[in-house]
C-alpha cells in the first residue's frame, strides 16, 4: 500500500506502541505521573477571556517580558501580558509577523529557501491563499474565543464535500469517482456483508428475534439494501440525470468491494473529515487566515520588532539576557522573562546557556516536511462540476485539491492544488522548482477535471515550509528516525520536558511543543500554560 | 511566481527574476538566510543538519558552492540536505558568495555560563537513551583514529590542526562535527556525493570512503572532532563574553 494514504503504523514500531499505550490510556497515565513529579506546569485549558492573570502590582514583581518569535503563541503571550500592563518587547527575526500563519494575495512575499516567490494573483479580496492554518474546527474554542472577542469575521470552511473526487491509478479505470458514491457504496457492500455474517456469528449475547429483526433493519438502512438484502446501488450515491422533472437514474454502483478497496483512498483519506480536528463545521476569517495575526498586531501598544535576529539566550536566576542583531547593529536587552516559540530545531544554532539535558531535547527535534500548491483559476468549472468546496484526493504525492469556501459565483478562484503530508513526497516536491511543482499540481488536477483545469490555470504558487525561511519547518517534533521523518509520536515526556520553564524565566511556546501539531490550538495551549505557570509562580508571590 | 501561457497548456518563469525575501537581503549583503540553517555565528546546527562553517578556509566554501551552483555537488536523488544547499547556492550572486566568506571569517562568538542551576534540575529528568560504545573508551579511540588519519588521510589533508591543502581541494577536517564527519562519508561511500564525473576530488573520496570500514570511521570521528582541534583558527577562538545581567541597556529601545 501506498505510504502516503496510512499513517505509517506498522506493528511493533515504538509509534505503534506509544498509539496502543495511548488508546489503553498511556498518555494520561504519563501526565498524571509528570504532573505528580512537578515535571509540568498546571495546565490551562482556559480561553483568554477567562485567563488568570494579574498586573505586576508589588515591588518584586517582573515586568520587563522578551517575546522570542512572533507567531501566534508568541502574540499571544505579547497581548495577554501587555493588557495587564507588563512592557513586552516581541523580537521577530523574519520581516514578517504571523509564523506559519501567511495568507498569501497580490504582492505577498513567499521567503522559501531557493525559491524566493511574489504572489501574483488577481487582487481581489476572495483570491487568497492560506499557505499555513487554513481551517478552524469548530472545537478549537481557544482560537475562535480570541475570534469572537476581536470580532473578527468568519465565515464556513467547507472541509468534507462528497461530491468531490477520488481518483487514482488502477482504480474506476483511472477515472474519477465522486466521493459520495465511493462511500454510499462501500456502506452497500459492507453492509451485505455483515448481513451475510449475522446469520453465522456466534455472538457473546445471543440476540432475541426482536433485536435481530431490528438489527436487520439497521443494517438495511445503513447500506440502502434492498428487500433481499443486496446492495443494487443508492440515491445517496447521486443520480447521473434526472431527479427533478423527470424521475433521477442512479449512478450504477461499483464492482463490488474488491474495486473498492483497490484504492488508497478508503484506507486513511475516507475517513480523513471524521479524525479529531478535521470534523465539521470548520470556520474560516473571512478574507484569509491572517485576519487574525492583524487583529493580534493592531492590539498590540509596542510593535513588533521584526527583522531581529536573536543570537544569544542567557538565562539567570534574576532574568533573561537576549542578545540580538539587527539593520542597526547589534544589541542586548535585559528581560525579567522570556516567551520563545521559534521552532525547537533552529534554537541550538544560537548561543544559549540552557543546561545540557534541554540542550539535548532540543538537539533531538527536527523540522515537520509540508509543502502546498496555491493556483488561481480563470473560472470556477467546479461549481459547474456541483462542488462548492471540499476536497478531492488523488494518489499522486501533491495528494489533495481544496476548492475555495470563499467567493461563491465569484470571478476567478484559488485552488488548493496540491498539500504534501508525507515525508519522502515532500522531498521529492521541495526539490522541484516552483514552475515543476505547479506543473505535477497541474497533471494531478488533469485526472481529476479532464480538460479544464490546466485550461484554467492563470498563476500559482508554493510554499515547501521545511525550506522556509527562519522557520525549516511546519512546526518542529521528535522523529523516531530523522530520515523517516516518522513525526506524530506523542513524545510526551519530551514536550513536558522542554516545556518547564528554565530557571523559572524562559519559557518555551508553540504548538511544537503541544499535542495539537500544525494546528493554532495548539499555539494558543501552550502560550496560556505558559502564562497560567508564570502567574502561579512569578505573579503570585510578588504582590 | 509562475504565469502561464493564456490559453496554452505551458507556464514559463516570469522574464526578470524579481528580489525578494532572502535574495533581497543577500544582494544587500544581509547573510542572515545562510545563518538560519548554519547558526548564528556558523557553528552548525545538526538539527538543521548544517555543519559549522567556521573552520573552513575561503577557497573551500568558495569551490563548494561552486559545485552546488554547477551541479556537481548536492544534486543526488538522495542528498535531502544537499538539494536545499543546492536551491539557495543556485541563487547566490559571486558577491554575494564573497560576502559571506567574509562574514564567516569576520564572526565572533560569544561564551555563556551555563545555567548550572537549571542543568541540576533537569538532569533528573533526562531520560538517557543509552551510551554510545564509543564513549568508554574514547581515549584509543583517539589514538587509533591518530593512526588511520595518518595513514590516510594527511597526504591529501595536510596536518590535523591545519588550512588542509588548496592544491587537492582538501579541506581542513580537524574539529569537524562527529556527526558531520560520518554523514559525508557514509554519503562518498553510496556515491550520494562525489558522483558527478567533473567531480575529480569527490571521486577520489568516494575510493577512500569505501575502504574505511565502520571502526575506521568511528576512531576517525571521534578523533576529528576532539576538543583538541577546536578552537583551531585564532578566529573562531572565544573573544567575547555577553555582559552580566543588570549592567546593560537596551540600545534599540
Amino acid at each position: 500500500m501506498n505510504s502516503r494514504w496510512s499513517p505509517h503504523l506498522s506493528p511493533g514500531t515504538r509509534r505503534w506502541l506509544l498509539l496502543r499505550a495511548g488508546i489503553a490510556g498511556g498518555s494520561a497515565i504519563v501526565y498524571g505521573l509528570a504532573s505528580q513529579l512537578g515535571w509540568v506546569p498546571e495546565v490551562s485549558a482556559q480561553p483568554s477571556s477567562s485567563l488568570k492573570l494579574s498586573s505586576p502590582s508589588g515591588p518584586t514583581c517582573p515586568r520587563k517580558i522578551v517575546v522570542i518569535g512572533a507567531g501566534l503563541s508568541g502574540l499571544v503571550v505579547a497581548y495577554e501580558l501587555e493588557q495587564r500592563g507588563y512592557e513586552v518587547t516581541v523580537l521577530e527575526a523574519s520581516d514578517r509577523v504571523g509564523g506559519r500563519n501567511l495568507t498569501a494575495r497580490r504582492g505577498s512575499v513567499i521567503d522559501e529557501l531557493g525559491s524566493p516567490q511574489r504572489c501574483a494573483f488577481d487582487d481581489k479580496p476572495h483570491l487568497y491563499f492560506n499557505c499555513g492554518p487554513a481551517r478552524i474546527p469548530g472545537t478549537h474554542q481557544r482560537v475562535l474565543q480570541y475570534c469572537r472577542a476581536f470580532r473578527i469575521p468568519l465565515e464556513t470552511f467547507i472541509n468534507d464535500n462528497p461530491n468531490a473526487y477520488v481518483q487514482s491509478e488502477g482504480f474506476n479505470n483511472g477515472e474519477p469517482m465522486r466521493r459520495r458514491q465511493y462511500l454510499a457504496d462501500t456502506k452497500g457492500f459492507l453492509a451485505e456483508l455483515a448481513f451475510k455474517g449475522l446469520g453465522q456469528s456466534r455472538l457473546e449475547e445471543p440476540l432475541s428475534e426482536e433485536d435481530h429483526h431490528r438489527l436487520k433493519a439497521f443494517v438495511q438502512q445503513y447500506g440502502d439494501l434492498d428487500a433481499n438484502m443486496r446492495y443494487r446501488g443508492t440515491d445517496r450515491a447521486g443520480f447521473i440525470r434526472g431527479g427533478v422533472v423527470q424521475p433521477g437514474v442512479r449512478n450504477h454502483p461499483s464492482a463490488g468491494i474488491r474495486e473498492l478497496i483497490n484504492t488508497p483512498y478508503g484506507y486513511f483519506p475516507m475517513h480523513f473529515s471524521e479524525t479529531e480536528s478535521q470534523f465539521p463545521a470548520m470556520m474560516q476569517p473571512v478574507g484569509g487566515m491572517d485576519r487574525i495575526i492583524d487583529a493580534f498586531v493592531a492590539r498590540l501598544k509596542r510593535p513588533v520588532r521584526t527583522g531581529t535576529v536573536v543570537r544569544g539566550i542567557q538565562v539567570a536566576a534574576d532574568g533573561v539576557q537576549i542578545q540580538m542583531v539587527n539593520k542597526q547593529g547589534s544589541a542586548q536587552l535585559q528581560a525579567d522573562i522570556c516567551f520563545s516559540c521559534m521552532p525547537g530545531h533552529l534554537v541550538n544554532g544560537l548561543e544559549h546557556n540552557f543546561p545540557e539535558t534541554y540542550r539535548k531535547l532540543l538537539g533531538a527535534m527536527r523540522g515537520v516536511k509540508l509543502s502546498k500548491v496555491g493556483l488561481q483559476m480563470g473560472q470556477r468549472f467546479w461549481e459547474n462540476d456541483n462542488i462548492y468546496g471540499g476536497i478531492s484526493w488523488s494518489d499522486r504525492d501533491l495528494l489533495q485539491i481544496w476548492y475555495p469556501s470563499q467567493g461563491t459565483h465569484g470571478e476567478k478562484g484559488i485552488l488548493l492544488g496540491g498539500y504534501v503530508f508525507d515525508h519522502h513526497a515532500n522531498e521529492r516536491v521541495a526539490n522541484m522548482s516552483v514552475t515543476k511543482r505547479i506543473e505535477h499540481a497541474l497533471d494531478m488536477g488533469e485526472a481529476i477535471h479532464p480538460g479544464r483545469y490546466r485550461r484554467h490555470f492563470e498563476v500559482g504558487l508554493s510554499v515547501a515550509w521545511h525550506r522556509y525561511n527562519h522557520l525549516l519547518g511546519c512546526g518542529s517534533g521528535f522523529p523516531e528516525d530523522p530520515k523517516e521523518g516518522s513525526f506524530g509520536v506523542e513524545a510526551a515526556e519530551e514536550k513536558f520536558q522542554l516545556r518547564r520553564p528554565i530557571l523559572g524565566r524562559y519559557y518555551m511556546i508553540g504548538d511544537q511543543v503541544s499535542f495539537l501539531h500544525g494546528w493554532q490550538e495548539g499555539a494558543i495551549g501552550t502560550a496560556h500554560e505558559a502564562l497560567s505557570h508564570f502567574q502561579n509562580h512569578q505573579v503570585k508571590s510578588c504582590a | 511566481m509562475v504565469r502561464a501561457d493564456h490559453g496554452t497548456s505551458g507556464t514559463k518563469p516570469a522574464p526578470e527574476q524579481e528580489l525578494v525575501g532572502q535574495t533581497k537581503a543577500l544582494a544587500r549583503g544581509d547573510y542572515t538566510s545562510c545563518r538560519v540553517c548554519h547558526g548564528v555565528f556558523y557553528q552548525g546546527n545538526q538539527g538543521v543538519d548544517a555543519p559549522a562553517l567556521t573552520r573552513l578556509p575561503a577557497w573551500y566554501v568558495r569551490h563548494q558552492l561552486m559545485g552546488w551552483q554547477k551541479g556537481w555537488r548536492g544534486q543526488h536523488a538522495e542528498d535531502i540536505p544537499g538539494h536545499v544547499m543546492s536551491a539557495i547556492a543556485k541563487l547566490m550572486t559571486s558577491d554575494a558568495i564573497e560576502g559571506v566568506i567574509q562574514e564567516i571569517q569576520r564572526i565572533d562568538r560569544p561564551t555563556l555560563t551555563p545555567a548550572k542551576e537549571a542543568g541540576a534540575q533537569a538532569q533528573q529528568f533526562l531520560v538517557e537513551k543509552g551510551t554510545r560504545a564509543g564513549d568508554l573508551d574514547k581515549q584509543l579511540l583517539v589514538k587509533k583514529g591518530e593512526v588511520v588519519y595518518k595513514e590516510r588521510c594527511l597526504m591529501c589533508h595536510g596536518p590535523v590542526g591545519g588550512e588542509g591543502r588548496e592544491a587537492m581541494k582538501a579541506p581542513p577536517i580537524g574539529g569537524m562535527e562527529a556527526w558531520y564527519f560520518k554523514e559525508q562519508m557514509m554519503k562518498f561511500a553510496r556515491g550520494v556525493r562525489g558522483y558527478h564525473p567533473i567531480d575529480a576530488y569527490g571521486q577520489q573520496m568516494v575510493s577512500v570512503a569505501r575502504t574505511l570500514d565502520e571502526d575506521s570511521l568511528n576512531e576517525l570521528s571521534t578523533y576529528l572532532s576532539h576538543p583538541l582541534w577546536g578552537p583551531t583558527l585564532e578566529k573562531d577562538r572565544p573573544k567575547k563574553r555577553v555582559t552580566k545581567p543588570g549592567n546593560s541597556k537596551d540600545p534599540l529601545n
